[in-house]
């Protein structure tokens, strides 16, 4: 579905290597996260699959076609939500259908049907800056969602919330991603959450950023963190994750 | 701490209202018993209301002229600011080239360049414009370019995420984003603009209530001087809340 041909990043052309020879693919319905340290190029991966970054050398393949730019059939969610301050949140949730040049009412109604879909009802009037973070990215899941993306692209969308809000929300869109069969590239630097969500974890190296290793994730979705966390399997990825980063982080 | 709390103890059972209308009372008493007391030195509250109804001919007169020159001036501070802010932020060539120019003027005082401006234009209604301009405009560019630099971010990136167009990004994000700065600009351009026409009259003397103050303090009229700057503090109220009262219907999301 998704394919990462051999793709390096370089920000100048005598800039550092950001991302070297690498490649990467997802297949369909599978949720894939991205884990490194900060810096390893995790979020700059993402974006050059979203195609708000060229590559410097490599492609970038959805569906066996070369996607070099913005599409309807990926979406995107922010770790900062980037909601638009000036929209309800009605508003703010139809806004990539609105862009996409769908019309009113339809947008709407696909608008009121996510926003049912992640609890949001009873706010499709408050602005951004009436709700809280938990809720803001809820909007922010919704707006992505409405567009019906066939590739989910979603970068820490957890990262600034607090623990027990990201827990509950790490639950919705596992529910959420089984239900509907989503496929996600998902970036993380929590090897707890990365477990919780994915089918396949991807770890990534620093310096240049590069791919370390594979990992499969050994649980039926869909599930949840409590199932989880109980799981003895669970406390034996996470090990094993933990030491290739700390070895990775000596051998340099 | 006792007296502290012992005052706010006393507002508290006082609505704050009837405190204000006390303060003001008080003062305009003790004003008019002094003045009257001493009528060499000062004028008083009763004689100065005197003086501006007599005076209303030619203080309307004034005002009248005074804001034909704020009114043109503002308006070309706020198309031209929000059209050199929106240049700056959006493109490098625009923001590298005014750079020098919006940072030497905003921070000369700018009362300075009359001389040159009455050797240049003269001292007619051009030369208040223009100063109005000069007092106004700097406020309107920094506080459009900011609101718009600040969404040329990541709400743009976000944007193109969903394909938006160049259009449809401005459209949808960097025109809302720009309001509230604009706004802010707003708010301290009016007060500026006033200001500029005013000190150009004072120092042109041709016309405007700048120069009717000038002729009054020339004569010792110190009773004709309170009304109509008391008028202008008035105005001035009225015009920024008036653009509070506009920036909350057209950016209600601002908390």
């Amino acid at each position: 579905m998704l394919r990462v041909a051999s793709v390096d990043k370089r920000f100048s052309a005598e800039g550092p290597l950001v991302l070297d020879d690498l490649d990467l693919s997802v297949g369909q319905g599978e949720f894939v996260s991205l884990l490194g340290p900060s810096g390893c190029g995790k979020t700059t991966l993402l974006k050059i699959v979203a195609g708000l970054l060229p590559p410097t050398a490599g492609k970038v393949f959805l569906e066996g076609k070369e996607s070099s730019e913005p599409s309807r059939d990926k979406a995107m969610v922010f770790q900062h939500f980037n909601l638009l301050p000036w929209r309800t949140t009605i508003n703010n949730v139809a806004y990539g259908l609105e862009v996409q040049g769908v019309a009113k009412a339809e947008r709407l109604e696909k608008a009121a049907q996510f926003l049912q879909l992640l609890d949001l009802e009873g706010y499709e009037n408050h602005y951004p800056s009436q709700i809280s973070g938990g809720m803001k990215q809820r909007v922010g899941l919704a707006r992505a969602l409405a567009t019906e993306p066939r590739l989910m692209l979603m970068d820490e969308p957890f990262g600034a919330l607090d623990a027990l809000t990201r827990e509950y929300l790490q639950d919705e869109l596992a529910k959420i991603a089984a239900s509907q069969n989503l496929t996600v590239l998902f970036v993380t630097h929590s090897i707890d959450e990365a477990i919780y969500l994915s089918d396949r974890i991807v770890v990534m190296g620093n310096n240049p950023g590069r791919i370390l290793l594979e990992y499969p994730v050994p649980f039926e979705r869909p599930r949840t963190t409590t199932v989880v966390r109980a799981d003895p399997r669970f406390a034996e990825l996470r090990n094993q994750v933990w030491l290739l980063l700390e070895e990775e982080k000596a051998g340099r | 701490m006792t007296t502290l709390s012992a005052e706010y103890a006393l507002l508290g059972r006082i609505p704050p209202r009837v405190v204000r209308i006390a303060s003001v009372v008080l003062v305009l008493v003790t004003w008019e018993v002094a003045g009257r007391a001493a009528p060499r030195w000062a004028s008083y509250p009763w004689e100065i209301g005197a003086a501006f109804v007599d005076n209303a001919d030619r203080i309307a007169e004034a005002f009248v002229e005074t804001f034909k020159a704020v009114g043109v001036g503002y308006a070309l501070s706020v198309v031209g600011g929000v059209l050199i802010g929106f240049g700056m932020a959006r493109i490098r060539v625009v923001k590298v080239a005014l750079d020098p120019y919006v940072a030497v003027l905003y921070s000369t005082p700018r009362i300075t360049l009359i001389p040159l401006a009455i050797l240049l234009i003269g001292i007619g209604f051009n030369l208040r414009v223009l100063m109005s301009v000069l007092a106004s405009i700097f406020p309107m560019i920094i506080n459009t370019y900011a609101a718009v630099d600040s969404v040329s971010g990541e709400l743009e990136e976000t944007a193109r995420s969903f394909t938006a167009s160049r259009w449809s990004i401005t459209r949808t994000v960097l025109i809302p984003g720009a309001i509230p700065g604009i706004f802010v600009g707003m708010r301290v351009g009016i007060i500026r603009a006033l200001v500029g026409v005013i000190v150009a009259e004072m120092t042109a003397g041709a016309a405007g209530v700048g120069a009717l103050l000038l002729v009054f303090g020339r004569f010792f009229q110190s009773e004709k001087l309170f009304g109509p700057v008391l008028l202008l503090g008035l105005v001035s109220i009225l015009l920024t809340r008036g653009l509070s009262y506009l920036e909350r219907k057209l950016a209600p999301w601002q908390d």
